[in-house]
């Protein structure tokens, strides 16, 4: 990978993990979520920074061009990603349900003691 | 014996009121509860104006969500017995009395109403008939059970399987898998033939292009259902 690709890969990077840190220093992130995704920045800005493990990793790995090692690597934390949004989405719904059905059986209470 | 009545109504306007007269009249030892999923007409100026006994979610849950509202109603309110009757005049009252009979007698967990018993009465479209006779095959194939209506609502169920379907019971079309997941913990599940008319108004949730997503969906949830292990 020639040096222009590198750099703007490692400027892309340091701009999201500053902008992730700031999303959950404000609260607006929950860190519990974003884990995967800074892993998925952590990874990024090592096999970019050091070119002789991009070029380990994709030899062993039989991928001849370094940046489809990465694309590979990007695609699947994008998958683990993804995972844990239908994985919260799931259980918050869950939950909702469980919140709105409580609610609607305590109205119920509450406006026959008013009867 | 307390005995409810779950009457789940998803924008029942046209129908609701009509519903729960029948009720009153035909099946008067029964009390009854109208789970209003957040109808977006005003089926909840119509329970409210002719005060009847309703209970109203603040967010639409879907019937699965709706009747397990109900089902955790019967468990508060300490029923024996619950049954589900839809709020569109589907489920005709006169039968419920069958139905109890036969949970009674038979000491039975749950009793379906079946409409392909003695095949009398509004017999669904075609196309229907072929869906539910494929879920008959696929739920006998999985249990060795026949259930000749697994789509069918108009059920009633003891106090065991109020307490079981109140902490758990499938979100969307939950009849078909929440039959296996009795039939899976060796439950007593049994059919008596009931006749079902046309709905009397307002539409059915399962229109045509939903239809290829019920069968798939519904058909992985049984097969997901029967792969859990019930200590029984």
């Amino acid at each position: 990978m020639n040096v222009q690709l590198r750099v703007l890969l490692i400027v892309l990077i340091v701009f999201v993990f500053i902008l992730f840190v700031q999303q959950i220093k404000k609260k607006a992130l929950k860190l519990q979520y974003t884990l995967t995704w800074l892993a998925l920045l952590f990874f990024l800005f090592i096999v970019t920074v050091f070119s002789s493990l991009q070029n380990f990793l994709s030899n062993m790995m039989g991928i001849s061009l370094p940046i489809n090692m990465i694309f590979f690597f990007g695609f699947l934390f994008m998958l683990a990603i993804v995972y844990r949004l239908t994985e919260a989405i799931s259980k918050q719904s869950e939950q909702i349900k469980d919140l709105a059905q409580k609610i609607a059986l305590m109205e119920k209470e509450i406006n026959d003691k008013h009867k | 014996m307390k005995k409810l009545i779950i009457i789940p109504a998803y924008n029942e306007s046209e129908n609701i009121l009509n519903t729960v007269k029948c009720i009153e009249e035909d099946a008067p030892d029964f009390d009854y509860v109208v789970i209003n999923d957040c109808s977006k007409d005003n089926t909840i100026e119509i329970l409210e104006n002719n005060h009847l006994n309703f209970v109203n979610l603040p967010v639409n849950l879907g019937i699965g969500g709706a009747v397990q509202t109900g089902y955790q109603y019967a468990l508060e309110n300490g029923y024996d017995v619950a049954v589900q009757v839809d709020g569109d005049g589907q489920h005709d009252p006169n039968f419920l009395s069958d139905l109890f009979e036969t949970l009674v007698k038979e000491n039975a967990d749950m009793v379906i109403g079946s409409r392909f018993i003695k095949n009398e009465g509004f017999q669904s479209t075609f196309m229907r008939r072929v869906g539910i006779t494929y879920f008959t095959k696929l739920i006998r194939s999985l249990t060795g059970k026949t259930i000749t209506d697994p789509t069918s609502g108009f059920r009633m169920c003891n106090h065991k399987v109020i307490e079981l379907f109140s902490k758990d019971y499938p979100r969307d079309y939950p009849e078909p898998e929440s039959v296996v997941a009795l039939l899976k913990r060796k439950m007593k599940v049994i059919e008596v033939p009931v006749q079902m008319k046309e709905r009397q108004g307002g539409e059915s949730s399962i229109n045509a292009s939903k239809s290829v997503y019920y069968m798939i969906k519904v058909s992985l949830a049984i097969l997901i259902e029967n792969l859990r292990k019930y200590k029984v």
